[in-house]
């Protein structure tokens, strides 16, 4: 930076709006979408299920699948092919 | 490849088979079908191994091949999508769990039959499975703006659902 340059005020951007448009109307009422809804004490007799809470159920059910054993078929069906493809 | 290198890479299948089982159990919801459509995906994988490029990520490739399956399937109309829930659970799910633990469980499969399927395999893919976004885009085949809009719809709908009717549902004697 010079010494010219020093004493001036730097440039701003234009904050006015080209057009003027009706002032936007406060929106106190209308959650948006991110927002969690928080329960009501009393109201509700069923506690909001949090996204984490949720997450955990599916999980805990996706872990009883997991936990499943095996078929035999499928351990034989790979055993099987992986023997036809030495032999070939 | 090698025959060493397809002998590890059928370790690696077989590694997947729980995971791929517990994937296509809850997107088809019937027992039946789950298990044709593993069978099905392993048969092609072990078919195409050769395209299969080591170093990248196998269980997305695999579940690559089953989802596409399912949804071929359900094109077709193959199997009803109507499936009984007790279909799934009595010998899908471990005895061990606690009669609690059960009826959850089968509120959760109820919640998660109350969604398109699309929205059903986002949030396992993500939500059980731990796939990141990307990954999960890429199993689906869509853009990941999209797969984020599907979970997010189907946290919403499961959320609706077991905040709603929760009604008993009979345990297996």
């Amino acid at each position: 930076m010079n010494e010219d340059d020093a004493g001036s005020p730097p440039i701003q951007p234009r904050q006015e709006p080209l057009l003027k448009s009706a002032p936007e109307k406060p929106q106190k009422d209308k959650p948006t979408q991110t927002e969690t809804p928080v329960p009501v004490h009393g109201a509700d007799p069923e506690p909001t299920i949090d996204e984490a809470r949720l997450n955990a159920r599916v999980k805990g059910l996706y872990q009883e699948l997991l936990n499943a054993p095996i078929p035999e078929e499928f351990l034989r069906l790979i055993e099987a092919l992986g023997t036809k493809e030495r032999e070939t | 490849m090698s025959g060493g290198g397809h002998d590890s890479l059928r370790n690696e299948l077989v590694r997947w088979i729980p995971n791929l089982r517990a994937f296509a159990l809850s997107i088809t919801q019937n027992a039946q079908h789950a298990d044709d459509l593993v069978q099905n995906t392993l048969l092609k994988a072990l078919d195409n191994l050769d395209k299969f490029q080591e170093g990248t990520n196998l269980r997305a490739w695999l579940f690559t091949i089953l989802r596409n399956s399912f949804f071929n399937d359900i094109r077709y109309q193959k199997y009803h999508q109507t499936a009984p829930i007790d279909e799934v659970s009595p010998g899908s799910l471990e005895v061990r769990a606690t009669q609690e633990k059960y009826l959850e469980y089968h509120d959760v499969l109820r919640a998660l039959r109350g969604l398109v399927p699309e929205q059903r395999e986002a949030i396992i893919l993500i939500a059980a499975e731990g796939l990141s976004y990307e990954e999960a885009a890429a199993v689906c085949g869509c853009p990941v703006g999209t797969v984020k809009s599907r979970l997010s719809r189907a946290r919403q709908r499961l959320e609706e659902f077991m905040k709603g009717e929760r009604t008993p549902i009979s345990t297996p004697s």
